[in-house]
Formats: structure tokens, sequence, C-alpha cells
């Protein structure tokens, strides 16, 4: 068989190129089902929990491989925008990138108290200080913002119990992190849309104030789904990959 | 004679019936008074006559839609009721349902935009809802629309 001065792959190789795309496609179809089934509750989603334990055990290159085919097989479930689009691309990838990394490094113990404390700060700032939106909405604002820092809260006296008892964190990390990922989704949603659509500075702020109505659930189900998801996908993930992550994106 | 007591029948059936049909047009809501002033397969308009913050546009159109004035259908999201017909009119990949208001700001916040849009009733001029039809609050005076409306790819 001609080389073309590249030496033939192992049947291994080939076989975890075929094993790797086949869980990405599985993965990719499971997301879609996930979003589109749960797009009737608001405020409640399971893609960052799936995609987070898939990331963190596959890897970047079919993190990224699946966030992208999602972004776009998605447009054929809820219609075609371009800021979506773009957002989410942008987005997922991204996130891909950070939980794919995550799997071959050890996050430092100062990580997850820090980004829980600035989400924590920023609840609080939400709940607390008077925003331009409409008197019907405040009160939900208010309550959803409570929450969220009820949640954060909670996972930082679980941090910090865990730190101090020399166990293994990793859970807590990881939905601080999804937290915090979340937060930036809706962040950098509030800076595409206004700029895609030409808007002003005062429709873009007043997009900013009511994105915090999406927003303040979306992370609390988001950290919430990681936290009590993560050790479920963890063994599944594991059992499926058979070999470690260090391995399967060289 | 007996079609003179016919015709007076029939008066008087409709007499009685008149005061329901006029009650059909207004609505309380709280402190609020609703009256709606037009209502066809592409347009609902309501007039505010009593506001009350504490309810909104969507409310005064499921209390008219629970007596039967209208007809309207939607589903719940994370900003409020999002509407996707009225009266049998669904919004599609060509058209949708979009809410103007004559209430522009309400104790520092904007609640519409002319630069976004705008309908004129009764030498009014309605501009483009900022929030949803859950997202506006009933002000006295006020009136309140939701259009039936093409998309720009469809123009």
């Amino acid at each position: 068989m001609p080389s073309f001065g590249r030496r033939p792959l192992k049947r291994t190789e080939r076989a975890l190129s075929a094993g790797r795309l086949a869980a990405c496609a599985v993965m990719c179809a499971l997301l879609l089902v996930v979003q589109y089934v749960l797009s009737f509750v608001p405020g409640v989603e399971l893609v960052t929990a799936l995609l987070l334990a898939f990331c963190y055990f596959f890897g970047c290159a079919c993190g990224m491989l699946t966030a992208t085919a999602f972004s776009l097989l998605r447009c054929f479930l809820f219609g075609f925008e371009p800021g979506v689009l773009l957002l989410y691309l942008l987005y997922f990838n991204a996130f891909a990138l950070l939980f794919g990394c995550l799997g071959k490094r050890v996050l430092a113990a100062w990580v997850c108290p820090a980004l829980l404390l600035v989400l924590i700060g920023g609840a609080l700032a939400v709940a607390l200080v008077h925003f331009p939106v409409s008197v019907l909405m405040i009160s939900r604002l208010r309550v959803l913002a409570w929450a969220l820092f009820g949640v954060l809260a909670a996972l930082l006296c679980a941090d910090i119990v865990l730190l101090a008892c020399r166990r293994d964190a990793l859970t807590v990390s990881l939905a601080a992190l999804a937290a915090f990922m979340t937060v930036c989704f809706t962040l950098l949603d509030d800076v595409i849309t206004p700029l895609l659509y030409g808007r002003t500075w005062e429709f873009a702020f007043s997009y900013f104030c009511t994105g915090f109505l999406a927003m303040l659930p979306q992370t609390v189900c988001a950290a919430v789904s990681v936290f009590f998801l993560f050790p479920v996908l963890a063994r599944i993930f594991r059992s499926v990959r058979k070999t470690p992550p260090q391995t399967l994106d060289e | 004679m007996k079609g003179l007591q016919k015709i007076g029948a029939a008066a008087a059936a409709l007499a009685s019936i008149l005061p329901f049909a006029a009650c059909a047009r207004t609505a309380d809501l709280g402190a609020a008074s609703v009256e709606l002033v037009m209502n066809d397969t592409t347009r609902v308009v309501l007039l505010v006559t009593a506001g009350d913050a504490a309810h909104s546009f969507y409310d005064a159109l499921a209390l008219f839609a629970e007596r039967g004035a209208i007809r309207l259908e939607g589903s719940n999201s994370g900003y409020g009721f999002y509407i996707t017909s009225v009266n049998g009119m669904e919004a599609d990949e060509n058209n949708y349902w979009a809410v103007y208001t004559t209430l522009t700001v309400l104790d520092g916040v904007s609640y519409s935009d002319a630069a976004f849009g705008t309908w004129e009733y009764g030498g009014r001029v309605l501009a483009s809802a900022s929030y949803g039809a859950s997202g506006l609050p009933l002000a006295e005076g006020e009136l309140y629309a939701l259009i039936w409306t093409q998309t720009a790819e469809a123009d």
C-alpha cells in the first residue's frame, strides 16, 4: 500500500479515529435532542453538563468538533439567525477548548473560590441594585438573583469544606466554571446582538438589563446540573473511552 | 298582531343581550380598567381607562380571551408569554404579531422606542414596544396594540 512519504496508520489508530468520530456524532445528536426537548421549559438546559463532561474526557478536538456540529445543526430545529449562530460557534468552541484542556491539567485550588466570589458579588449586585427594567420584572429578577446567590454560596461552602478536608473538589470546581461560562454566554450575546444589528447604546444597555432574566436561571441550572450530573457522566464516559484522555488527542 | 309580538320579543331579546356585549369590550383587572377598542384578524387594540402597574398588557389580553372576545395562543418563556396566534392568525416565517404602545417612559424605564417602528391609531402614534406583552404595565390613558406584521425577509 503506497505511503506517499507518511507511515500507514496503525490499526488501533484507525479504530480510535472512527471511535472518536462516532462518539462526537452520538454526543451531537444527544445535545440536539436534549436542547429541543427542554426548549419548552424556560431556564432549564442540560447541554452545558453533557458537553462539559464530554470535553473533559474526550479532549479538545472531539469537543470542538461536537460543539461546531451542534451549533450548525441546531439551526435546522430553531431557525437560522446569524447572531445566534455566531454566538454558539464562538461560545461552544471556547467552552470545548477550556474543558478539553482541563482534562489534562489539575485545576489550582484557588480558582474555584475566586470564581465563586466574583459570581456571588455579581448576583448580590443584581439583587440589590435598581435595574432600569420593567416594573413587572423587577421582583422576578430579584428572586432569581437571590436564588443564584444561594446556589453559589452553597458551592463555595462545599468547596471550602472539601479543601479543608483535603478531598477532591473537582465536581465543585467544574460546577463553578460552568456557572462562570454561562454568565459569559449571556455577556457575549449582549455584545454580539447589538453590534450585529447596528443598535444604539440605549438598546444595548436595555438588552443587557433584560438579559439577566435568562442568565440567572440558566446559571443556576448549569451549576446545579453539573454538580449532580458530572459524577454520573464521568462513570459513563470513562467506560466508553477505555483509554486515558492524554492519549486521545495525540 | 302576531308579527308585532314577534318583533317586540326580538327587540326585547336584543336589548337584554346588548349590555353583555358592551361588557365583553371592557374589563377590570385589579385597579385597572381596560377597553377593547379594536379587534379583528390583524389588529387588537386596548385602551387603558384606569391604570394599574401591577398588571400587564398580557393579563388584559388573557382576560378578554377568557371571556371569548379574542382568541390567544402562545407559550411561556423566560421573558414572559410569547404570543404566536391571535384570532386564528398564527405567526410563521413571513409574519408575526408585533407589540406597539403609546407608553414611552414610566418611572424612568423606557417601554417603547419609535426608532424600531410606529403604528397610528385614532390620531395617536404607537411605538414598537421594548418588552413583550407580559412586560408592559397598564398605564392610564395609554394604548396597547397587537399588529399582524410582515417580517423584513418577506417584504
